[in-house]
């Protein structure tokens, strides 16, 4: 039932309705395109185990909802994550544009020193391209986001994008830049003892009492 | 969603429906999740119908008002009300699942929001939506807590968050068949009140949060708290009687209290108890003929006075003990005896009242029974009573069939719907 594996990341997907992020993460998990994709009423679960660098490491991928308005409860799953998908609709400017609020949500609710990618998404609808290569990949560039164009369709770069992000933080835990063992980064061991340190916080007496109604 | 005329017709629908119902009420607007109910509106009613639905289950405090509010307090606090809810009714689970790090709000958000469409079958969801019609947004709590009873075996031996949100987040087939789904929501009862007490819990732990108080001696247990929340909503009246039952009686005795008539199940009386309590009530029913002109407050008085003085009359005798009491309530209404709390204490909680609120949603509602649900006669009254004393006395199985619980007037009525 539980895999082994060497860390734990946990991800997010985030940005505007619409602009792919559960078909991205469908295509990652399953490897093929969601046809009749509905929205994301809050928020998506998804995890895989990857290889990356020769290290075995499982993705618990949080997609969540893009309407502003359920913001203020998708902000509510950024806290300890480790890396991100920014994504935006290369067909959509207004999706572009948003790119700004969701960075700094991620930058100041997730932890610091998150990874994030940016994607523009809908590669295959390249006729209705509204955002250039170049402009994003200067954006990403002034930000200091990796940037892939994705095709959630086709599956174009999309395990790249997630494995580009993995290896970034791998990368990141080597050089000793990102410490697993700090609380909030979004990275725990896959060995099961060390799993056990995080402990689930204490409602054990609370559940114990009973209800008098 | 496929290209056929009719699919894109009923797309073509769906937008203008939504579409309407954002301009009718700008300040909610449209949401994600919206779709999901105009979606099965539509599959009944005709395009003006569907939207009048539309707005009645959006803008109907019985329904979903509030919970589109761009602010989602309402959905964050109906989380935090389910949670409660099942770490009263089951805390094994409910300790396990927050163990591992799963918060309610990441599966109750969908449930009120979507109300079940996205179970995977079909009949279950139009059943759901029949009891949700009828009784209100309580019904969201009660299939939530009957899918948890349903996957609580699976869902104990799910070692990580990436096993059991999916789970809960995309309910499997063989819990949301027909079959397994609707006789398990016969068997689940959350009553109003229930939920309201959980309300009142939650709007207290936050108060708490925001301004913790100094402790006044020793600190409140969480049983105390409820006990006082919940006897602050029952709007106690009869201080002293009720404080001397609150004392003595098993916890969930709590409802006895004058201004809200929840009269306790007598199922788990014994025989000799029931004739007694049949022959106070059938007292009670002439002098309710005598006093029909001083309206049914006295009545629903008086016949609370009884039933509070017959349960302390079972307190002596010892026929529950608080012991076995707390032990029912622990162990979850999965090994629950069927008898206890049965849809029978509805029926009574209903017989004084007027009509349930019905909503104009007649189209849904065509095979509601109109008559003959909300009074109960002598007669059916007593037969009522037999049936309710057959059905303590059977160990029913936990999915007991539906014939089973014919007794209750307002299951046939459910039943009828359903």
């Amino acid at each position: 039932m539980s895999e082994t594996y060497d860390f734990l990341f946990k991800f997010l997907v985030i940005g505007s309705a619409g602009t792919g992020k559960s078909c991205l993460l469908h295509q990652f998990i399953e490897n093929k395109f969601k046809q009749d994709s509905n929205h994301t009423i809050g928020v998506e679960f998804g995890s895989r185990v990857v290889n990356v660098g020769g290290k075995t490491v499982k993705l618990q991928i949080w997609d969540t909802a893009g309407q502003e308005r359920f913001r203020s409860v998708t902000r509510s799953y950024y806290r300890g994550a480790a890396g991100a998908l920014l994504v935006y609709d290369i067909t959509s400017r207004e999706t572009y544009n948003a790119l700004t609020n969701w960075l700094t949500d991620a930058r100041t609710l997730a932890s610091p020193n998150i990874v994030i990618i940016l994607c523009g998404n809908k590669k295959d609808l390249d006729a209705d391209r509204e955002v250039t290569f170049l402009e994003a990949s200067r954006f990403a560039q002034e930000n200091e986001l990796m940037f892939l164009e994705t095709s959630a369709l086709t599956g174009e770069n999309v395990e790249e994008a997630f494995l580009k992000c993995a290896r970034t933080i791998l990368n990141k835990i080597e050089s000793g830049e990102l410490d697993p063992e700090r609380m909030g980064s979004g990275i725990q061991y896959g060995d099961a003892s060390l799993r056990q340190l995080r402990q689930p916080r204490s409602t054990t007496a609370q559940s114990k009492q009973q209800c008098s109604c | 969603m496929g290209d056929t005329p009719e699919a894109i017709e009923g797309q073509a629908k769906l937008f203008r429906v939504l579409i309407a119902y954002a301009k009718y009420n700008p300040q909610i607007g449209y949401s994600q999740g919206m779709s999901y109910l105009a979606a099965v509106l539509l599959m009944h009613l005709s395009e003006e119908e569907a939207f009048w639905a539309l707005v009645i289950l959006l803008e109907r405090p019985k329904y979903l008002s509030g919970l589109f509010d761009h602010s989602l307090h309402k959905i964050q606090h109906n989380a935090k009300v389910f949670q409660q809810l099942l770490k009263h009714r089951m805390p094994q689970l409910s300790q396990h699942i927050e163990g591992l790090g799963v918060s309610s709000l990441h599966y109750v958000m969908p449930w009120f929001l979507t109300l079940f469409t996205s179970l995977p079958c079909w009949d279950s969801v139009l059943a759901v939506w029949d009891l949700l019609m009828l009784h209100g947004i309580a019904v969201v709590f009660r299939t939530g807590l009957c899918i948890f009873q349903l996957l609580e075996p699976r869902l104990l031996r799910m070692p990580d968050m990436s096993l059991l949100l999916p789970t809960l987040l995309r309910v499997p087939v063989d819990v949301s068949r027909y079959s397994a789904l609707v006789p398990a929501l016969w068997n689940t009862e959350v009553q109003e009140w229930e939920i309201d007490c959980m309300h009142s819990l939650v709007l207290e732990e936050d108060r708490e949060e925001r301004c913790p108080e100094p402790v006044e001696g020793a600190p409140k247990s969480l049983f105390a708290k409820v006990l006082d929340t919940a006897r602050r909503y029952l709007g106690d009246t009869g201080k002293e009687d009720d404080s001397r039952e609150m004392k003595n009686l098993p916890i969930h005795r709590s409802p006895i209290v004058p201004s809200r008539s929840k009269p306790c199940s007598f199922s788990s009386l014994r025989r000799g108890q029931i004739k007694r309590r049949k022959k106070i009530n059938s007292s009670v029913k002439d002098s309710s003929q005598r006093l029909q002109s001083q309206g049914l407050v006295t009545v629903q008085s008086q016949r609370n006075t009884i039933t509070s003085s017959m349960d302390l009359d079972g307190e002596i005798t010892g026929d529950r003990t608080p012991d076995s009491s707390l032990r029912r309530k622990s162990s979850g209404p999965a090994n629950r005896p069927l008898g206890w709390r049965t849809q029978t204490q509805r029926v009574w909680k209903k017989s004084p009242k007027p009509q349930l609120n019905k909503a104009p949603l007649s189209p849904l509602l065509v095979h509601q029974a109109p008559k003959g649900s909300s009074r109960i006669s002598a007669p059916e009254y007593d037969s009522l009573l037999e049936a309710t004393d057959t059905h303590s006395r059977e160990p029913s199985p936990r999915h007991s069939t539906l014939s089973k619980t014919k007794s209750s007037l307002e299951n046939a009525q459910e039943l009828q719907l359903i």
